[in-house]
């Protein structure tokens, strides 16, 4: 075996890497070799000489230091992570919000003149006046009666709902009202309510 | 250790800054060690540790599984290490003009720039041995630098230093082995 060839192989011979018997021709041409003997005792030594370096410590703050370093708005990277692991509940809040959007226009946004939503509408048997609608002792209303900037004076029967909007809901002793009575005053009422209504709407298509 | 790892970092990832403080004290002192390894000195080091973690507080989310924890970790440090020698070139290089010293195949190029202040080890160190395969090493271009001291001083395979450095395995290996040649060089008279 060469010299030339031992030192193409002493590396491998370092990492481990020659076979059995590549290591017995290899360790039987340094036995015989000086040169390349002493080439691999300066290796070896290189070696022991770098893994004899102490590792270095940091500072004794150097956390407290980094925690200090840190941005604060830890809060915001947090949310956004997690509304990145829950998009149902992010696209649920923003159709929340739309929806809270969209009522607050609609109750600015309407002029404010009175309106009815009624089934009763059509046999005439509300009277409007002053402001007021009115259910007659003799009447009976048979689905909801919605009122939207008025009051409602009931003195005759409703199987439904009875729901004023911006507006009051007066009742005479004589009234049956078989569903919910409610008066819708505030934004807030107003929101919760149109959303209450969406609710309803899906849930009972 | 790895699942420990792991649980810190996931607890790090939810915003406990406790768990990411544990997971920095776990690793800060090989970071630095590193850092001072490639740059030489204490100041550098610990400045590029700092950064280190700072990144990797920033990319928490963006730790891809399929590597240890560590080798990212120790990925972040190296590029930062190198990115700092780099901008130390380009500011000799503009104070003076000084000319390149070429056809040494990269290893001897960073001969000219260490910091050569008396720093606080030397005067505790106080030996010469050490001082001098500091010398040594800091003479290595670096990216052996960087594979000489992964593999003697940190103990890692070459696997680990392949996925460090991202190069193959054989060529991590070239590198080892030039980079124990050129140190020998300079050494072997100690």
């Amino acid at each position: 075996m060469s010299c030339t060839e031992i030192q193409s192989q002493i590396h491998d011979y370092l990492d481990g890497e020659l076979s059995h018997q590549e290591e017995s021709r290899f360790k039987e041409h340094l036995n015989t070799c000086a040169k390349c003997h002493q080439h691999l005792l300066e290796l070896e030594k290189t070696i022991a000489l770098v893994q004899s370096l102490s590792h270095v410590r940091t500072t004794r703050d150097f956390t407290e230091k980094l925690l200090a370093r840190l941005p604060k708005e830890k809060k915001r990277q947090v949310f956004a992570f997690w509304m990145k692991k829950h998009p149902l509940v992010v696209a649920a809040s923003i159709f929340i919000l739309f929806m809270i959007g969209s009522s607050i226009f609609s109750w600015y946004g309407e002029d404010r003149e009175l309106q009815i939503s009624s089934n009763a509408l059509a046999s005439h048997s509300l009277i409007v006046e002053d402001g007021y609608v009115y259910v007659p002792e003799d009447k009976v209303i048979e689905g909801d009666l919605i009122v939207k900037h008025g009051n409602i004076k009931v003195s005759g029967i409703v199987k439904g709902n009875v729901i004023a909007i911006d507006g009051k809901v007066l009742l005479s002793s004589t009234a049956h009202i078989a569903g919910k009575t409610e008066e819708v005053n505030q934004l807030l009422d107003w929101i919760w309510y149109k959303i209450k209504s969406f609710g309803y709407a899906v849930v009972t298509p | 250790m790895e699942a420990f790892e792991k649980r810190l970092l996931k607890l790090s990832q939810n915003g406990d800054r406790q768990a990411f403080g544990e997971l920095v004290d776990l690793y800060k002192d090989k970071i630095n060690s590193l850092a001072y390894r490639m740059l030489g000195n204490l100041q550098d080091a610990e400045d590029i540790a700092q950064e280190t973690f700072m990144r990797v507080y920033a990319n928490l989310h963006r730790y891809d599984d399929q590597y240890k924890i560590s080798t990212w970790i120790y990925r972040i440090a190296n590029n930062l290490c190198i990115d700092r020698i780099r901008k130390r070139k380009v500011r000799r290089n503009q104070l003076s003009l000084d000319a390149e010293i070429t056809g040494t195949d990269g290893l001897e190029y960073y001969d000219t720039i260490q910091d050569h202040e008396l720093t606080p080890e030397q005067q505790f160190l106080q030996q010469e041995v050490q001082e001098k395969v500091k010398q040594a090493i800091l003479s290595l271009a670096p990216k052996y630098r960087t594979v000489m001291i992964l593999k003697y001083l940190d103990d890692l395979s070459l696997q680990e230093i392949s996925d460090i450095v991202g190069l193959p395995v054989a060529t991590v290996k070239t590198r080892v082995h030039r980079g124990r040649e050129a140190l020998r060089k300079k050494l072997r008279d100690i």
